[in-house]
């Protein structure tokens, strides 16, 4: 269960201040596929990252499962993350230099795991993407939807609880949207994954469990379930 | 995959940036050592000119002609000036064949050590020389020659003069720092008189072959020439004394303040390269802000992400510094091999194992001042606006 209560996030630019969020409470409970949606500029990023740990409300209580985010220290969070969230981009954002399962494996890193079990996970979490024969090509030699389907390998190779995608549709077209889509939604189904994804695309919510509308850092309609045919 | 594949890939994104760094510090540390070493080369200079205080007194019309007295000796040690006097005999002695021929003199054991310091003979062995009146001390090319050992006895025959057989015992090998040194056959004239005796009546023991003596300061050197080859002008045996380099002792205290000069620009350099190597460093750094911001999204604290980027800085300067110091210490050290000769003012640079030591850490050193300020803002990358920025 995330559960967040009475958040605010304000940003201060210079005399300026910018409520990105505004006394939001909401519950996602676990194993459910949720969308964030809103016009630009929002705050649906803002909420994103609060839930992922990669920030900090200004006040209000963040929680995740059994840990509070709040008042963790930069290194905890770090240390939280790299265990219980798996992270998707728009932009895919694999290391060019490394191979398919290479950049795979880079979570893995912070691990404890030997050198051929990383291999193996890796393997494992490529082959659920269906990139198991892709393994060695580079980024530039994947396309865009194969691209996101290795940073989703990359998102899931520790088993993370909690998976966080930013507009992971944004740069694909309709045919590798849907793939992707579909690809999030079994991660729920089959494994159980919960995943809060930000996205401006109608598409989605034939996919998701659930729908949170943003709009200037207000949460417009509580919860709306969605219903699957 | 591993940390080190990371590190290693990251390093080869642009192979030409990387190689041109690499070289870069290479290059100036090869430049530090040879600026480090400059001081042995003025020593070196020095020893030179030291050997200019060095005078061989013989007979005017030549060793060859004719010996000179004994007696000469005393008179020069008490002129003023001369710190040290000895003295050498031609002996001539063979070994198998007269073909096989090595120049063999007797000397004063008291005193020879003190004349031909550059020899560099052991000073334990130099005593056991004055001791043992049939011992030898022969160069190492000789030694070589003949398959001779220390502790070998040896027997020379004279042929022409008194027909002379005598036996040595090797007690020590002179290292080849000279041609002279390297072949030459040397043992206590006491040894010899005895031998000479039954030919006292020839006037045989009264005689040496050459003087060599050194002299106080460079500058008194053509005073002490002029008063000794006048002193005996007149007599039954004139003399010529002659100095076995021409010196310039009075460059030297230039070259300290030149050395000094040499030395600052040099670190400049260096200084100069640090600059570079951290621009370089922030530049790499900076076109993977993106990649840093997903590392630590990911979870890679900051520790981490500091050492990796670190590491990457640190790698290009130890290998420069291997491939700066390494070729240096082989280049710069040419002069102690047999090449020396031929490498004109390069064979007076020596040097030592510490200058490489020293420039080793100057490389990591350059590598921890050009990447510790860009790794340590990446490392302290705000991850949530890196990533607005991302997108
Ligand atoms: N670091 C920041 N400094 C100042 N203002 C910020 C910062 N981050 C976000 N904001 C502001 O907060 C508001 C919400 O931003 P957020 O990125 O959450 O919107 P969004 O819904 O994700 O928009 P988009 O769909 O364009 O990505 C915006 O007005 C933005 O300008
Ligand atoms: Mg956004």
């Amino acid at each position: 269960m995330i559960e967040i209560h009475q958040v605010s996030r304000l940003y201060r630019r210079g005399v300026d201040e910018v409520h990105a969020l505004e006394d939001v409470s909401l519950q996602i409970p676990d194993g459910t596929f949720v969308a964030l949606m809103g016009p630009s500029g929002s705050g649906k990023s803002t909420l994103l990252n609060l839930i992922a740990g990669l920030d900090q409300p200004t006040s209000g209580v963040v929680k995740v499962g059994a840990q509070n985010l709040n008042g963790l220290s930069e290194d905890q969070l770090a240390a939280w993350r790299a265990a219980h969230v798996g992270f998707i981009f728009q932009f895919y954002n694999l290391i060019p230099v490394l191979s398919a399962i290479e950049n795979v494996e880079v979570p893995l890193l912070l691990t404890r795991l030997a050198k051929a079990d990383r291999r193996k996970h890796a393997e494992l979490a490529l082959s659920i993407v269906g990139l198991a024969d892709r393994k060695h090509h580079l980024p530039n030699q994947l396309s865009g939807g194969e691209q996101q389907r290795v940073a989703i390998a990359r998102a899931i190779v520790v088993d993370p609880e909690l998976i966080v995608a930013d507009e992971p549709t944004g740069d694909l077209d309709a045919k590798n949207a849907d793939d992707i889509l579909s690809l999030l939604r079994q991660l729920k189904s089959e494994f159980h994954k919960t995943v809060v994804m930000v996205t401006h695309d109608p598409r989605a919510i034939r996919y998701v469990d659930q729908t949170f509308h943003l709009e200037q850092g207000v949460l417009v309609n509580g919860a709306t379930a969605v219903e699957h045919a | 995959m591993s940390t080190w594949t990371l590190i290693r890939r990251n390093l080869s994104r642009n192979r030409l940036r990387t190689i041109l760094t690499t070289l870069a510090i290479a290059f100036s540390i090869f430049l530090v050592c040879a600026v480090m070493t400059l001081p042995s080369v003025r020593n070196t200079i020095l020893e030179r000119s030291a050997n200019g205080l060095r005078l061989v007194t013989h007979h005017k019309y030549g060793v060859s002609f004719d010996g000179i007295p004994l007696a000469y000796v005393q008179q020069i040690r008490a002129l003023p000036h001369v710190t040290h006097v000895t003295h050498m005999t031609w002996f001539g002695g063979m070994y198998a064949e007269p073909k096989d021929f090595f120049p063999n003199y007797a000397v004063d054991a008291e005193t020879i050590g003190e004349v031909l310091s550059d020899f560099h003979i052991d000073a334990a062995i130099l005593e056991e020389f004055k001791k043992r009146r049939d011992s030898a001390l022969v160069g190492e090319r000789t030694m070589r020659k003949f398959g001779w050992k220390i502790g070998q006895e040896v027997t020379l025959r004279d042929s022409p003069w008194f027909n002379l057989t005598l036996s040595f015992k090797i007690i020590g090998e002179i290292p080849p720092d000279s041609a002279m040194a390297a072949t030459i056959f040397l043992f206590p004239r006491t040894y010899f008189e005895e031998a000479l005796k039954p030919y006292e009546a020839f006037g045989a023991t009264g005689e040496i072959t050459m003087m060599m003596l050194m002299v106080d300061a460079p500058e008194n050197v053509p005073g002490v020439i002029t008063a000794i080859d006048d002193k005996f002008r007149n007599s039954a045996t004139p003399t010529v004394t002659e100095t076995q380099y021409s010196f310039i002792a009075t460059y030297l205290s230039s070259f300290d303040s030149i050395i000094r000069i040499v030395m600052l620009v040099g670190f400049l350099v260096v200084a100069a390269i640090v600059l570079i190597a951290a621009n370089t460093a922030a530049m790499s750094v900076r076109e993977r802000i993106g990649e840093v911001a997903v590392l630590k999204t990911i979870g890679f604290r900051r520790r981490i992400v500091f050492t990796l980027l670190l590491s990457e800085a640190l790698f290009i300067a130890s290998i420069g510094g291997l491939l700066g110091a390494g070729p240096a210490y082989f280049i710069l050290n040419a002069g102690k091999s047999s090449w020396s000769p031929f490498l004109g003012p390069l064979a007076m640079f020596i040097m030592p194992v510490s200058v490489m030591i020293q420039s080793l850490f100057l490389a990591v050193l350059v590598g921890m001042l050009a990447g510790v300020i860009p790794s340590r803002g990446a490392a302290r990358l705000n991850v949530a606006t890196a990533l607005r920025q991302l997108t």
